[in-house]
């Protein structure tokens, strides 16, 4: 494990707690509704807003230039700078975009980032490692290293006293500045009003002190009017950096007396963005929460994405605003766990945008190879060729699913290569209400004791059910970006489901999936049978382990309901992903072997973890062993049974 | 250094900025009036001309009077100004380490006197 993922992983883990604790405390996701409402209503008609904002601006004196691409907003900038040659610059990740400094600095001209994470960075020759804290990935040590180094210095690896010494250079290069440009968090349409928040005042510094100011935001930095602006910023400061309020909200109208102004509006793609089925993806105010808490950027870093836009909506934003090929790689990353959608403060679906995204990459660019054989081993599941059926299992209407389909060190030699019916031959006129759906992992070997315990159950407390023991899905096709492939079968499942009031799964992300779909009509099985088995007892130390998929919707109740029957010890690291990601761990297996070593402390001696995911269950059992690990139902199964022995020994007794 | 607030009465304004000046001795210090305030959060300045910039942003320590309570900032947006800022605490940084220094470019210590 480098330094810098450690660095990492402990700034986000601290920003993480303190923005929980933020909202708990101000109660901020009473906020969110409204501020989302205003954002979508905003977006839908960004182009009248900025007629509107635009028109008031030119009559305040800021001269409003709508640049439609990177290169234009640059030229109109160098342009306007016209022969001035100090320039102070506050953090905008659309300059990042742009490449703006660079391009200045190309023309000779002296531009410093006044940020201090982002002046660290410019030092060092690095790109911003994250949306809001771009030094995230530095320790105090790297950063004495660089400064006396490039300034002669001999200052101590202290916070204090590094940020002193930045504070003595970049006061005299505020004073000097000919030109400032910072970046907008939010423009206001009538009364047209630029909003931009920051904590070192470096941005008020660099707005005021300059003779030019140039301000650049994107297109969909619009709102209708000032009426809620105060919640969206409160949401943004919340979310970036655990504070309600950052120590300046600067708002910008007209030029001060001694200025030119300019507002240079980027739309590089945003437009396309606004417009598209990914429209959702536009309402990111880029306060980088989302990465805070991403399982995977905590152990990379951004730097790891290669671009400016890190994480699942990095893979969003730079499929829009810059090549289709870095977007492939950058999706590659996302887990697809969905982690990261309780902390979006404008409520944008992540994974189902990523995954929507993913349907359109060439292969070569976006699966690694392993996959690439997995999808394969899908293509046949779906029966469209019929090469990996034998001619009698096509009579039979068995179909092969390899979930994944590979044995190999990077699967650690396990595989899910199993056979069942096809759907279609399961649909039929069933005087049953109540069906049992297994779907396709309780069908490899690896699980064979968990599905045995889970038809007992379903025999005993739900004998009235028909189980329909048919495949898959369509769950890890649709995270993958296999969406026609996940419609077919959806399609499947729905005339099977058709004649059942009821469908119970024993597997969570099956049921947070279907769930979207079929609503109510699923239920997951561990919160029925925790209702119907009784206590259960345990010699040792039970813990729970969160998968993913039930960190929103339902299933976010599965531990409360299982905490009536189960007396569960309380672990840490209970709701920390463990990287499996269904197929995470075939794409990038070293990603998922650090986030799963993250699991580990806090526990030792004798336990058991329970979870109703079976990717989650084999996942980890690569670093708890075999016997430490079992499902909810299976975990349940034991004391039923025990129960009904002690009392079939009684009267044998009597 | 940090945030503080303060409630004094109008008369005691002059005497509390003299005093906030022998207890800073050696720093700059710097007084400006708000056009209102949040109470417990922070204050609103108006700022027309590069000299508000200065007092607001350059001194060590800023003391914000504050005289006419809101709701929210919202309220203030309400009006008509060139360039406002509603300050809510001292200039700070966390960008090394996730340690949190006051002072990074602005003031080190940010005064709010609630003038009653």
């Amino acid at each position: 494990m480098s330094k810098f993922n450690e660095n990492v992983f402990k700034a986000t883990n601290l920003t993480v707690r303190k923005r929980e604790k933020l909202f708990r405390e101000r109660g901020l996701d009473a906020l969110r509704d409204a501020a989302v409402a205003k954002r979508t209503l905003s977006i839908e008609n960004a182009e009248t807003l900025w007629k509107i904002a635009a028109k008031q601006f030119n009559r305040n004196g800021i001269e409003v230039f709508f640049a439609e691409t990177v290169s234009a907003g640059n030229e109109f900038i160098s342009e306007h700078i016209g022969n001035a040659k100090r320039i102070v610059k506050g953090k905008s990740l659309t300059t990042e975009e742009m490449e703006l400094r660079q391009i200045l600095e190309r023309e000779g001209r002296e531009v410093v980032e006044t940020d201090l994470g982002e002046w660290i960075i410019q030092q060092r020759k690095e790109l911003p490692s994250h949306f809001t804290a771009p030094a995230i990935h530095l320790s105090a040590k790297d950063v004495a290293e660089m400064i006396n180094c490039q300034f002669g210095e001999t200052l101590p690896a202290d916070a204090h006293a590094l940020t002193a010494f930045a504070r003595r250079h970049l006061r005299e290069k505020f004073k000097e500045a000919d030109v400032g440009i910072i970046g907008a968090n939010a423009v206001c349409a009538n009364p047209a009003t630029v909003l931009s928040v920051s904590n070192e005042g470096n941005v008020s510094l660099s707005a005021r002190l300059p003779e030019k100011l140039f301000i650049v935001t994107g297109w969909d930095r619009i709102y209708d009017s000032i009426e809620g602006l105060e919640g969206v910023q409160r949401l943004l400061s919340g979310s970036a950096t655990a504070q309600e309020y950052t120590s300046y909200v600067d708002f910008f109208r007209k030029p001060l007396p001694h200025q030119k102004a300019y507002l240079v509006v980027l739309d590089n793609g945003r437009k396309n963005l606004m417009e598209s089925r990914f429209s959702e993806g536009a309402r990111c105010i880029r306060c980088g929460a989302c990465l805070n808490i991403c399982p995977v950027y905590e152990e990379v870093g951004g730097h790891t994405f290669g671009k400016v836009y890190h994480g699942g909506i990095g893979a969003l934003l730079t499929e829009f605003t810059g090549e289709n090929r870095d977007a492939a790689a950058i999706a590659s990353y996302c887990l697809r766990c969905k982690t990261c959608e309780p902390s979006c403060p404008m409520g944008i679906p992540i994974a189902d945008l990523v995954a929507g995204l993913s349907e359109s990459y060439p292969l070569p660019f976006y699966l690694s190879l392993p996959l690439r054989m997995m999808g394969r081993g899908w293509s046949r599941s779906r029966g469209r060729n019929g090469a990996s059926e034998s001619a009698s299992e096509r009579k039979k209407g068995v179909e092969k699913c390899r979930f994944p389909s590979l044995s190999d060190q990077n699967t650690e030699h396990r595989t899910l290569n199993t056979s069942f019916p096809h759907p279609s031959l399961l649909t039929h006129h069933s005087s049953h209400s109540v069906a049992v759906f297994l779907g396709c992992a309780f069908r490899t070997p690896l699980l064979k004791k968990e599905r045995k315990a889970i038809e007992e159950m379903v025999a005993q407390y739900f004998p009235d059910a028909e189980v329909l023991d048919s495949g898959c899905c369509g769950m890890p096709h649709f995270y993958k970006g296999q969406l026609s492939d996940a419609r077919n079968r959806l399609e499947a499942i729905t005339e099977m489901f058709e004649p059942f009031e009821t469908v119970f799964l024993p597997c969570s992300s099956g049921f947070a999936y279907l769930r979207e779909h079929f609503g109510d009509k699923i239920q997951l099985m561990s919160m029925t049978m925790a209702e119907k088995v009784g206590k259960v007892d345990s010699d040792d130390p039970v813990f729970y382990h969160q998968p993913c998929h039930l960190k929103t919707g339902p299933g976010t109740e599965e531990k409360i309901t299982l905490k009536q029957v189960i007396s569960f010890s309380e672990w840490e690291n209970e709701n920390r992903c463990c990287g499996s990601g269904g197929t995470y761990f075939v794409q990038h297996p070293l990603i998922s072997r650090k986030i799963l070593s993250r699991k580990k402390p806090g526990i030792d001696g004798n336990f058991t973890i329970v979870t109703s995911c079976p990717s989650c269950l084999l996942q980890l059992r690569r670093i708890f062993g075999r016997n430490r690990v079992v499902h909810t139902v299976s975990f349940m199964s034991r004391t039923a049974h025990g129960k009904e022995e002690s009392m079939l020994n009684t009267k044998t007794q009597r | 250094m940090g945030t503080e607030w303060h409630s004094i009465s109008e008369d005691k304004l002059t005497q509390f900025i003299e005093k906030t000046k022998d207890r800073f001795l050696g720093q700059t210090l710097s007084s400006v009036e708000s056009i209102g305030f949040v109470p417990g959060v922070g204050a609103f300045v108006l700022i027309e001309n590069k000299g508000d910039a200065e007092a607001l942003f350059l001194s060590d320590v800023v003391v914000i009077q504050c005289r006419y309570p809101m709701e929210s900032y919202e309220e203030a947006l309400a009006g008509e100004f060139s360039q406002a800022c509603f300050v809510s605490a001292e200039s700070k940084t966390a960008d090394i380490e996730k340690k949190l220094i006051s002072g990074v470019h602005g003031p080190k210590e940010c005064i709010f006197v609630e003038i009653q």
